[in-house]
């Protein structure tokens, strides 16, 4: 068949796609019980720089073709800053919420 | 500073029995991954020092190398988000027990299926043909092109527009042939945000195992028939990354 399906390392990409926020997430200030789990936990997010989007759709489409150059994986990494936090969890309730897209 | 010692959680399975999935390296420090269990669910961890995972290269996919690990030994597995720590055992036990009443609901949901990813992009090629062939665009582009760039910032801006309206006419044509053909042969399937101008489809499907080869022959078919003007990028087999969304918080 011409097109194969993988999940090896040169789908990078794909993986950050997937389990940075995906799945069970859980937050930074969770606390799920009254042992008081604490947690620490990076939250990071693929932060795009803030260029024009409909400039970028012309230069994508081959209309103008000056500022932005097409993104590799390398470039993905670069997109990803983190940050980071870590909390003591005391006391209280937990608020959970869940969803199953079937 | 005297170093803590945490938990790293992988994600769930359904398993009554310890497990261990080899081990694993994060920055440069290797642990031996195994199971935390409550009743039926297994929590997937490793030992580690507490502190903040940094999501590089070398980190994600080492985290994804255990959850392939979980897949590949067939196991109904529920996926938790990278970079997170538990103080203890203790903790991690208490977690399941919480969620226990939610796994006992979604292990069914994810047995026996896995979840493919196809991400179709347009060829630079077929895009240049659309735009050439296009009255309005190349009118417009010609009314750029007669400016300098700070006195032609409205046209431009009227060209990009044009040109975003080009791929949202391209997309559509992709969501009707493409996805809808494989969401009819999927148990779930998701249609996500592309994450690039030239992409029109970003697509996750939950499909059952055993129809995996048909799936993978659907996809080829549409590749065969659309070739010329896209590229196709087939991924899986993933866990139902896409199928379940559970945030769990506290709000203050």
């Amino acid at each position: 068949m011409a097109v194969q399906k993988s999940t090896d390392s040169s789908s990078l990409a794909e993986v950050i796609d997937r389990i940075l926020d995906k799945g069970i997430v859980i937050d930074a200030y969770a606390r799920v019980s009254v042992v008081g789990i604490e947690l620490v936990t990076v939250e990071a997010r693929v932060v795009i720089a803030s260029v024009d989007t409909w400039l970028r759709y012309a230069e994508a489409v081959g209309l103008l073709r000056d500022e932005v150059e097409d993104e590799g994986v390398e470039g993905v990494e670069e997109r990803l800053s983190s940050r980071g936090s870590s909390r003591i969890a005391s006391s209280g309730g937990s608020n959970e919420k869940s969803e199953f897209n079937v | 500073m005297k170093e803590e010692n945490g938990i790293y959680l992988f994600g769930i399975i359904r398993s009554e029995e310890k497990e261990s999935f080899g081990p694993v390296t994060f920055d440069e420090e290797t642990t031996e991954t195994y199971t935390v269990n409550f009743k039926e669910a297994a929590a997937v961890v490793a030992p580690v020092s507490k502190r903040i995972f940094t999501p590089n290269r070398k980190n994600l996919t080492a985290h994804q190398g255990v959850i392939s690990g979980m897949m590949k030994k067939e196991f109904d597995v529920v996926p938790v988000s990278f970079g997170n720590v538990f103080r203890s055992e203790e903790d991690v036990n208490a977690l399941l027990e919480n969620l226990h009443p939610e796994l006992v609901k979604l292990f069914p949901e994810v047995h026996g299926k896995i979840e493919v990813g196809l991400k179709v992009t347009a060829k630079k090629e077929w895009l240049e043909e659309l735009t050439s062939g296009n009255e309005t665009l190349t009118a417009q582009k010609k009314r750029v092109d007669a400016k300098s760039k700070e006195a032609g910032y409205f046209d431009r801006m009227k060209l990009g527009e044009m040109a975003a309206n080009l791929v949202k006419e391209k997309r559509e044509e992709v969501e009707k042939n493409i996805h809808s053909t494989l969401e009819s042969q999927a148990v779930s399937a998701k249609s996500n945000e592309p994450s690039g101008e030239k992409m029109l489809l970003n697509g996750a499907y939950l499909i059952e195992k055993e129809k995996e080869e048909a799936f993978d022959e659907a996809v080829n078919e549409l590749h065969e028939q659309w070739k010329d003007k896209v590229d196709f990028h087939y991924t899986g087999p993933w866990p139902a990354y896409n199928f379940i969304n559970m945030k769990l918080k506290v709000e203050n």
